[in-house]
């Protein structure tokens, strides 16, 4: 058993006990190979089934909305990340959550394990501390952890989370963070026809069935533009114009306060290719507000907060 | 019913030759996707596969579909056209039984027996169904269990079975039967061997895909008389997107709206999902389904114990689309499971 397990199942049950809260949001294992999904824990017998692991990759800061009473959430840095959106814009209080922070060195992106296996299934796991070995009919591989992280982790600069009522683990080292807008850099260096090109391929793939936007932490809207009428923004079909649309408005909406946590991107069935757009987003607010997302309480969220020297050299 | 065989190469040939006549739509892998495309040569498309992300029902009942339109520009006056868009012969390649049997399943729904859906019996009539026996089942199948099973015969007019170095082609249906004849300079005798190997590859499948959930125990009083807070133990993990409802072979709820730009209005049905909030909200405000616990509800319920009420089938092919791709692993198996250990304690 991980340390990281037991002790999220140590401070699960005393935080029960103790009444301190209602109900602890962690994970326990998936009923596929190399999958964990969200655990509601409200009895002893529920905190027994938490774990952590390396492909613990979903965001349980979406489940905190419209909750009364304390809850606890097993929160890896880039979920804490998201508390600090969500706190700042009023959406959760600082005292209604109890964070169990878990420092985080990368989750696996199972897609990609699926595509270096050829569709080959998985029949065994063995989690080691920098690869895995799988195994399967006919064949036994082992993987690098390095080459099968979600791509959000191996550029990742909040590996240990920010803010904390108890941490799972000892913080992890942290090394200078490859650069992380490589990607968007090179992007950036085309040309717009280019890049719209690649755009729209992408989007076309787009079935419009919202996974990234139900996913993330900080699309809490309850009316949604996607499913307004009155005005209709974009209509329901998966027209490209509407779809491409769709991403541009999200990717707005979310500027400034998302933190690159890759939920969006786990959760698409397609493949799409979204953190292009959340990380140039990143890039952008970094660049004209000098900040970050997700990095403390304190400083002030650059689009909902006015301040008479805000920059305005990039509006003319 | 007729059998014969073909061989890889054989076959290929045989989809170049189709698409001469009709519309071929193929699995076909596009970066690191497989889905059903049109193919205008058989070197596009991808035999060895599981499964397409997107179930094929779209061919059928098209994710968004214009029922008519009108346009207030010049001439036309506001006059209602209904849309004009192909009508030619279509052959639909590929269809794992799952998929297949789905059709027979949404033609309950919409060529029922007292008002046909136009538009999809259209697309209907024009499509004939080819479709690839299961050798490899996946960890995600569960078709045994919803009175399905890897080979099964229901919604196809072929079936292809891999034997040897190519396949083992019944025809399945009148029609199947049909493109047989008219093709037939394409196909042999099967030899005893290929007969052996289909058979031994189906008793070998089958016996590696027992029915693992049992599903008759899902009943409507599941949630009320019965286990009265099962669903708070089901739902909380649910995101409500639609995933599992876009992906899923079987389900067909739909909305329709009229979208307008300039002077030209469409009246679109387009996909819907039970999972979404606004799914049931009236225009009143109320929402008789307000929380994602009845959202969730109503998908095992419409399938597993409303749809079988009303058209005596299971509304699930098992296709495990909805297990492999949802976002939370809300696992419908797992669900289908709980419900039937219920049966020890609670229902009776």
């Amino acid at each position: 058993m991980q340390p990281e397990t037991e002790n999220i199942r140590k401070i699960a049950r005393r935080l029960l006990e103790n009444q301190e809260v209602e109900l602890v949001i962690g994970y326990e294992k998936g009923s596929l190979p190399l999958r964990s999904t969200p655990c509601f824990a409200r009895t002893p017998a529920d905190v027994d089934r938490l774990i952590w692991d390396g492909t613990c990759e979903n965001n349980l800061t979406r489940f905190l909305r419209h909750r009364k009473g304390r809850t606890a959430v097993v929160a890896k840095g880039c979920d804490v990340g998201s508390l600090v959106s969500l706190i700042k814009e009023n959406q959760l209080g600082r005292d209604q959550i109890y964070i169990i922070g878990v420092p985080c060195s990368g989750v696996i992106d199972r897609k990609k394990i699926s595509s270096i296996l050829g569709g080959r299934e998985i029949q065994t796991v063995e989690e080691l501390e920098d690869s895995l070995i799988l195994a399967g009919h006919w064949y036994e591989v082992k993987i690098p952890k390095e080459e099968i992280l979600y791509s959000a982790c191996k550029t990742c600069r909040s590996k240990n989370p920010v803010i904390f009522d108890a941490l799972a683990a000892e913080p992890i080292g942290v090394d200078e963070a490859s650069s992380e807008y490589e990607r968007v850099a090179a992007f950036e260096s085309q040309t717009p026809e280019e890049r719209w090109s690649f755009f729209m391929e992408e989007v076309s793939r787009c079935i419009r069935c919202y996974a990234c936007r139900d996913v993330c932490p900080v699309c809490y809207c309850s009316d949604c533009f996607v499913d307004c009428s009155k005005p209709r923004w974009i209509g329901k079909s998966t027209n490209l114009s509407d779809t491409a649309i769709y991403h541009i408005i999200r990717t707005l909406h979310t500027a400034g306060r998302c933190t690159d946590c890759g939920a969006c991107v786990k959760a698409c069935p397609m493949d799409l290719d979204l953190r292009l757009l959340t990380k140039k987003m990143e890039m952008d607010i970094q660049d004209m507000f000098d900040y970050r997302a997700g990095e403390n309480l304190e400083s002030a969220s650059p689009l909902t907060t006015y301040s008479l020297d805000d920059p305005q050299d990039f509006i003319w | 019913m007729n059998e014969f065989s073909i061989t890889k190469t054989g076959l290929l040939a045989f989809l170049d030759q189709l698409n001469q006549d009709f519309e071929v739509l193929a699995p076909v892998m596009e970066k690191g996707l497989l889905s059903f495309q049109q193919i205008h040569n058989s070197e596009a498309v991808t035999l060895n596969f599981s499964n397409t992300v997107k179930p094929p029902k779209e061919f059928f009942f098209p994710q968004a579909e214009c029922l008519f339109c009108a346009s207030c520009e010049d001439q036309k006056n506001g006059v209602i056209e209904h849309p004009t868009e192909s009508s030619s012969p279509r052959v639909l390649f590929g269809v794992r039984p799952c998929d297949a049997r789905s059709f027979c399943l949404l033609d309950q729904v919409f060529l029922g027996d007292t008002t046909p859906d136009p538009y999809y019996a259209e697309h209907r009539a024009r499509t004939v169904v080819v479709a690839i026996g299961c050798d490899q089942p996946s960890q995600t199948c569960f078709c045994s269990s919803v009175g399905g099973n890897p080979f099964d015969e229901t919604g196809s007019d072929l079936m292809l079975i891999e034997a040897d170095d190519g396949y083992l082609v019944k025809s399945t249906s009148l029609r199947g039967e049909e493109l047989l004849a008219r093709y037939g300079a394409f196909f042999e005798e099967p030899s005893e061997s290929v007969k052996a190997s289909v058979q031994k590859t189906i008793r070998e499948t089958q016996d590696s895909m027992p029915a693992i959930v049992d599903v008759s125990m899902v009943t409507s009083q599941l949630g009320q008389a019965i286990a009265p807070d099962f669903w708070d133990r089901v739902y909380e993990k649910c995101v409500g997107c639609s995933i599992c409802a876009f992906l899923c072979p079987t389900c067909h709820c739909f909305d329709i709206t009229d979208e307008v730009i300039a002077s030209d209005t469409v009246r679109l049905r387009t996909w819907d999902a039970c999972a979404c909030s606004y799914f049931t909200l009236e225009a009143s405000g109320f929402n008789p389904r307000p929380t994602q616990k009845e959202r969730v509800r109503n998908r095992f319920m419409h399938k597993f114990a409303y749809f079988p009420e009303n058209f005596a089938q299971i509304g699930c092919v098992g296709c495990g689309r909805c297990v492999r791709d949802c976002p939370v692993n809300l696992d419908i198996r797992q669900v289908l499971s709980d419900i039937a250990a219920l049966e020890k304690s609670e229902l009776r």
